[in-house]
């Protein structure tokens, strides 16, 4: 078992999501960086839908009740095990009675915690995963509280995983974030794309996991009008009229009435999710179908 | 593949990246059919597909990217064999359920006078004299976009859209009166708030009433707002109450 010390900064319980939901408005939810979370489960020899801690920003403070093998990845949260410090992504053997704790972010938003065996936790519509804006999944629906247990149940023939540690990617480093064209792209005439392709962006803080705003020169659309609701799902870039982009996230609305001018794919929106506030990038067209 | 006919409907298939179609009507389709087609590929799974999301303007698709040839072989027997579209049964039971709404603090109500053109109390009369049935299910859970608002009233969305709106929440968005059943940020122009929960997340729809229902808008003071959200009573009950 695992009790919560220090929650962090909204640090919540995801699995793969929910799928086959969207008709009925009922968004995926899921980890922000799937890359991430699924090194974090195949670090510990877990099977892929099995729940992780999501941790953003700042890193929880956690007490292990029994010994257990995890594995940290995703963004650096300078973690130490009592005090000392361990590596991420490689899998780690914690004693009995030992805490988990770290810093602010150094590298990268979004940090995974990777913990072998069963986790009881209730699903919701097939998942656990934690979904606020609707309060389902995780416990109660929202993110961790000071004092709330996770229980683990230990796999049966449990051994130390065998895959070898991973190197960290530098998400600090994150210049670009390649997209495909939505299918109102065309919608922006060519002198309007060139601004996209050029400018700077960043990702504004009033972002959350249903959306990130963008930050940066401005791509308004004439002749806006009434566009039609359409349907979106993670990853996909909408236009507002302001002309700033939205990049709609893990817990992002199911349509939208604003052109859908983009699309990231779930690898690159994994690590379009680790760039941190005023950290700027170029959005880059990618041509490939 | 570059179209698929469902239902005597020629939609053009575009791709929306690597795990992802949006079928587009070729021709000026009225939304509704659109929808009702968008229910029926929904219903009926196309193998491969994991999700189907209808709206007025498109029908997406979304697979795993492994899986795009299988959803295309999918649509082209749909496409080359009308008997495989099933078509949906069609529940004639309907119900029509009072809808109470307090409209007087409702935030955008000079920007829809001035779009519309006419006065806050004339708007109202003319939402209660209308009845409303579910357009479709999307933006998040709980969200209805309802049909039924005379065209008058119709209003653009706001440039940007608000960072959160209480629960209960009632909107114009385009040709639509949309409600927020769950407290969440939004982009329409908001005139009222309803007291009345339609909202259950243990459900698959989550929502309490049917399609093939519909609603009928009555008004009510703070007071009776006041009252009814403290008591968190859902549609259904309310109806049935008195």
């Amino acid at each position: 078992m695992i009790e919560i010390i220090k929650p962090g900064l909204l640090t919540s319980i995801q699995d793969e999501g929910r799928s086959g939901l969207a008709y009925y408005a009922i968004p995926p939810s899921g980890p922000l960086d799937k890359t991430a979370a699924a090194l974090a489960n195949a670090l510990v020899a877990n099977s892929k839908e099995t729940s992780v801690l999501e941790c953003n920003f700042s890193a929880p403070t956690i007490h292990f009740s029994e010994s257990a093998i995890i594995s940290l990845t995703g963004a650096e949260m300078n973690w130490t095990i009592d005090g000392e410090k361990i590596p991420r992504n490689k899998a780690i053997e914690v004693n009995a009675n030992s805490l988990l704790s770290g810093s602010f972010t150094t590298n990268g938003v979004r940090a995974y915690i990777a913990i072998q065996g069963k986790w009881r936790i209730e699903k919701i519509l097939g998942s656990t995963a934690t979904y606020a804006y609707a309060q389902f999944g995780g416990i109660h629906g929202k993110s961790l509280k000071k004092g709330e247990q996770i229980k683990i149940e230990k796999a049966m023939n449990a051994s130390f995983p065998k895959l070898n540690s991973e190197q960290p990617i530098d998400y600090n480093a994150i210049d670009q974030i390649y997209f495909h064209k939505g299918p109102e792209w065309n919608l922006l005439k060519d002198s309007k794309q060139e601004i996209l392709l050029k400018s700077k962006y960043s990702i504004s803080p009033s972002s959350n996991r249903m959306g990130a705003k963008l930050m940066g020169e401005p791509v308004p659309l004439l002749d806006f009008g009434q566009i039609p609701s359409s349907g979106v799902f993670p990853g996909v870039i909408q236009l507002p009229p302001n002309g700033l982009p939205i990049v709609l996230l893990q817990d992002g609305p199911t349509t939208g009435g604003y052109p859908r001018i983009g699309v990231i794919d779930d690898i690159e929106l994994g690590k379009f999710n680790q760039i941190r506030p005023g950290q700027q990038f170029l959005l880059m067209l990618n041509n490939e179908i | 593949m570059k179209s698929v006919q469902l239902n005597n409907l020629v939609f053009e298939i575009h791709p929306f990246g690597p795990a992802a179609f949006s079928l587009q009507p070729k021709s000026t389709t009225a939304s509704q059919d659109l929808l009702r087609i968008g229910e029926q590929l929904f219903k009926q799974k196309i193998k491969g597909a994991h999700d189907v999301i209808s709206s007025e303007k498109d029908i997406v698709i979304r697979f795993n990217s492994k899986d795009k040839a299988l959803v295309i072989q999918a649509l082209e027997q749909l496409s080359s064999d009308s008997s495989k579209f099933k078509s949906l049964q069609t529940n004639s039971e309907t119900t029509i359920y009072k809808f109470p709404i307090y409209f007087d603090e409702g935030l955008d109500w000079s920007l829809v006078e001035k779009h519309t053109l006419q006065s806050k109390s004339a708007i109202v009369q003319q939402l209660k004299a209308s009845s409303f049935k579910i357009a479709m299910y999307g933006f998040m859970p709980g969200f209805l976009y309802l049909n039924g608002l005379p065209e008058t009233l119709h209003c653009p969305r706001k440039s940007d859209p608000r960072q959160n709106l209480p629960a209960g929440s009632i909107g114009i968005g385009g040709p639509y009166l949309g409600c927020y059943n769950l407290s969440s940020p939004g982009g329409w122009q908001i005139i009222g708030q309803t007291p009345i929960v339609l909202f259950d997340k243990n459900k698959v729809p989550p929502i309490l009433f049917s399609v093939e229902d519909s609603l009928k808008i009555e008004t009510i003071d703070k007071n009776q707002f006041e009252q009814l959200q403290k008591s968190k009573i859902d549609l259904i009950t309310y109806n049935t109450n008195d």
